[in-house]
């Protein structure tokens, strides 16, 4: 029963909001080198009060909420989480380096009984090709190691909780399904449509409690740069010598064979060292 | 989900041989210690850790061919402003189009092209290609990572059928790897070949870390 309600109430995946407080910690002196971090609130079905370095950056998130971007110095800081009672409180320390981009997720372990923690996930920005899209998914919920399908096939597997599996893929979107590894299903979340967009990271986290219906998942876009110039050759120029030419080593090939019918390789690399030697061509 | 945990000290190699590569990475973060599934909050936040099914992806730097001792260097090229695929000015080298897909990954083309000849150097280190035949293999290293390809197509093309039909450069396509040189007749008056050899090649499983 909750698992029909977690596959229909997840009908499409759309980027979470993603800036609700942009907080410089640190003087304008260290902007230049600053780390970007954004806290996740990864604990689904709760709301918090979340706190860096005893600053409160978020009095009251709810589940699913990001915060940030926020610019931090390198090094160490504090990140405090604040529920209801005792059972939510967390406090975590992290380390950042200069111009990383990081989240910090605040999520349940395998076992649910345990209290939230921390993980912090770097973000890859390194640039795409062109119409492609970076998938990272990441496993921060309370069920056990998982594969994410995609139209039956396994595009990710066997990620456990505080793991994280990365892929590059063309963008567009794709219907996506988390199932427990190694198997077919019942899927603990999904099927649900995902967009992933070109020249970005798509991080995918999925949280929750399986065994309470509570999956779910977030979902963050990041902009990333295109590698290269992103346009196809119009024309490929791979020979101004006429040396293979001559060699008869140019004649179409076989079929599928590639490879003159009356030269056998052995010949073949013997020509070829010799004319290494560099001597002029003729004529 | 029985065999999961036997292969968290796999994973734990893993991160202490990721450690040590700087250049060569996993797709996405670097990898931790595996930690315990479950413990009481601590003080430390934790790093996240790469799944142990990571594919890894690298620009190449070095491809062999089946039946060629020697390697030959890659060097990053890109499609001019003209739309020529610029090349490296070492006819020994051989160029990867840095606009399509890094060695590895699971989508796109890897286009990896050369001379076959050259007015000043003789013959170039892709006069190699015109020899190879479906069924060879073809390898791509750099940064520590190697990934081998198996030639499943070899072709002859007019040069301008790349401009119209431009299927050779998908991205929407298991990955796949495209080695291109020249081939047929040779123009003394232009100074160029009339065709391009196109050689399509499928990675066999995925790329693995080397030594070094």
């Amino acid at each position: 029963m909750s698992h029909t309600l977690i596959k229909r109430g997840v009908a499409a995946l759309t980027g979470a909001a993603a800036v609700l407080f942009v907080v410089p910690v640190g003087g304008a002196e260290a902007r230049a080198e600053t780390a970007t971090v954004y806290v996740v609130q990864g604990v689904a079905g709760e709301t918090v009060s979340i706190a860096v370095d005893g600053k409160a950056v978020d009095d009251a998130a709810a589940a699913k909420t990001i915060v940030g971007p926020l610019a931090l110095t390198p090094g160490e800081h504090t990140l405090t989480v604040d529920g209801e009672g005792d059972t939510l409180d967390v406090e975590a320390s992290f380390d950042v380096a200069a111009g990383a981009s990081v989240d910090a997720v605040i999520h349940r372990q395998v076992d649910p009984t345990a209290a939230p923690i921390v993980t912090t996930y770097d973000n890859d920005l390194s640039k795409v090709a062109k119409g492609s899209g970076r998938v990272a998914v990441a496993h921060v919920a309370a069920v056990g190691p998982a594969d994410v399908r995609v139209q039956g096939e396994v595009l990710f597997a066997n990620i456990a909780n505080g793991e994280v599996l990365t892929l590059t893929v063309p963008a567009k979107t794709y219907p996506v399904e988390i199932v427990p590894a190694a198997t077919d299903g019942p899927s603990v979340l999904g099927p649900v449509d995902l967009p992933v967009a070109k020249s970005a990271l798509t991080r995918v986290f999925a949280i929750g409690v399986a065994a309470e219906g509570t999956m779910d998942a977030i979902v963050q876009v990041l902009p990333l740069g295109v590698r290269g110039s992103g346009k196809s050759p119009t024309l490929i120029d791979a020979g101004s010598g006429g040396q293979a030419a001559e060699l008869g080593l140019t004649e179409p090939s076989q079929g599928d064979s590639g490879l003159p019918p009356y030269l056998g390789v052995a010949a073949l690399l013997a020509i070829s060292a010799v004319i290494v030697i560099r001597r002029p061509a003729r004529r | 989900m029985t065999a999961r945990r036997t292969v968290v000290a796999a994973a734990a190699l893993l991160a202490a041989v990721s450690t040590g590569c700087a250049a060569s990475e996993p797709e996405g973060t670097p990898a931790d210690s595996p930690t315990p599934t479950s413990t009481p909050a601590s003080d430390a936040a934790r790093e996240a850790r790469v799944g142990p099914t990571q594919r890894l992806t690298f620009v190449p730097t070095r491809l062999t061919l089946d039946g060629v001792p020697a390697a030959a260097t890659v060097e990053r090229v890109d499609t001019l402003p003209s739309g020529v695929l610029g090349l490296p000015a070492n006819s020994d080298h051989v160029g990867w189009w840095e606009s399509g897909a890094l060695a590895g990954e699971a989508y796109g083309t890897v286009v990896i092209a050369g001379h076959v000849d050259s007015a000043t150097q003789g013959l170039g280190f892709f006069a190699h290609l015109l020899a190879i035949e479906v069924g060879q293999d073809v390898t791509l290293s750099g940064s520590g990572a190697t990934q081998r390809y198996r030639v499943r197509a070899v072709h002859d093309v007019p040069k301008a059928e790349l401009a119209v039909n431009t299927d050779a450069f998908a991205g929407d396509v298991r990955g796949r790897l495209l080695l291109v040189t020249c081939s047929g007749p040779f123009d003394r008056r232009t100074g160029s070949y009339a065709q391009n050899r196109l050689v399509y090649a499928d990675p066999i499983g995925t790329a693995e870390r080397t030594a070094g």
